[in-house]
């Protein structure tokens, strides 16, 4: 676990992710064109293919899942009390609101979560993705922003690939969860720098 | 004219559903429910989860964002002397609530909530 930058992509991690299975194809299918066996080859190619499509949709989220939960008994050992967990399709949050720290972990970079003092936050705030007037406004996410220096930390509450009115349930939760982490994370900073 | 007024009792929550009188509203009260947050809802009957989680309160301004919230309505028939227990269930947000379900209570089981108001 890194307490230093804040990196919400790993260059290694995804060049890996996407590289690796595609390079263990290639030579697979390689090897077995050698073989003797006439048209073999493009079948395997053609499968290897399929499964590497399998693995780059659904390994991503697997590894943080695994990598989530190696944090959190790190976490633990550590003492550190995760009175909150907040954990969206791109990244994880968990706060400690006692002693004021915040650990984070991304979806693409599971290999280098950290923790930070709540302190350095410098601004946090909702964004309810709002678009339009009146009864007309509608909005396709909504999620909870912080600073830290110069970076912004953006992670969503809801997000939908329709727009959906502003007094729908899923919005209305989805500003509800936005509003509550924002307060935790404030709670947490002030009680940082005390 | 009972006819009618059966017919549209089970509809009413302000009618007694013995003699369809209109019941006196004795107390209205907001309560927070303790540690149920936003996306941990789930729904309950049981008095004993009430009497536990309802902690009253006296706006929804004092409860953080994220918590769930309860208004507690009692009614009393003049008439028949039956009481009935309405609690509705909402998420707060921002001005606005997400309702959630509302719970009957006829026989009492949840009257302590409303001792000292």
């Amino acid at each position: 676990m890194r307490n230093r930058t804040l990196e919400k992509v790993d260059l290694y991690y995804v060049l890996f992710y996407v590289l690796a299975p595609a390079a263990l194809a290639i030579v697979v299918t390689f090897l077995i064109h050698l073989l003797p066996i006439r048209n073999l080859w493009i079948l395997v190619g053609i499968g290897l293919f399929i499964l590497c499509l399998v693995f780059w949709s659904l390994a991503s989220s697997r590894i943080f899942e695994l990598q989530l939960h190696k944090f959190e008994q790190q976490l633990d050992r550590q003492g550190f009390r995760r009175n909150y967990t907040f954990k969206s399709e791109a990244a994880a949050l968990i706060i400690d609101i006692n002693t004021g720290k915040v650990a984070l972990m991304f979806l693409w970079s599971p290999f280098h979560p950290i923790v930070i003092n709540a302190s350095r936050i410098d601004k946090i705030w909702v964004d309810d993705g709002k678009f339009g007037l009146g009864p007309f406004a509608t909005s396709k996410r909504v999620r909870f922003n912080f600073q830290i220096g110069k970076r912004k930390i953006r992670i969503n509450t809801f997000s939908s690939n329709r727009p959906w009115r502003m007094d729908t349930d899923y919005i209305l939760t989805g500003i509800s969860k936005a509003d509550m982490m924002a307060e935790l994370l404030d709670r947490a900073a002030r009680r940082n720098t005390k | 004219m009972n006819i009618i007024k059966a017919i549209r009792a089970p509809f009413q929550d302000s009618w007694c559903k013995k003699c369809f009188k209109t019941m006196d509203e004795t107390h209205n009260q907001l309560f927070a429910m303790a540690g149920v947050t936003v996306a941990h809802f789930r729904p309950h009957a049981d008095p004993e989860y009430f009497l536990r989680t309802l902690k009253p309160i006296p706006s929804l301004s004092s409860i953080p964002a994220g918590l769930y919230a309860c208004r507690g309505v009692r009614y009393h028939c003049p008439k028949c002397g039956r009481t009935l227990v309405r609690l509705s269930i909402f998420l707060p947000v921002r001005g606005k609530e997400k309702e959630e379900e509302d719970v009957y209570f006829d026989r009492g089981q949840v009257d302590r909530l409303f001792e000292y108001h």
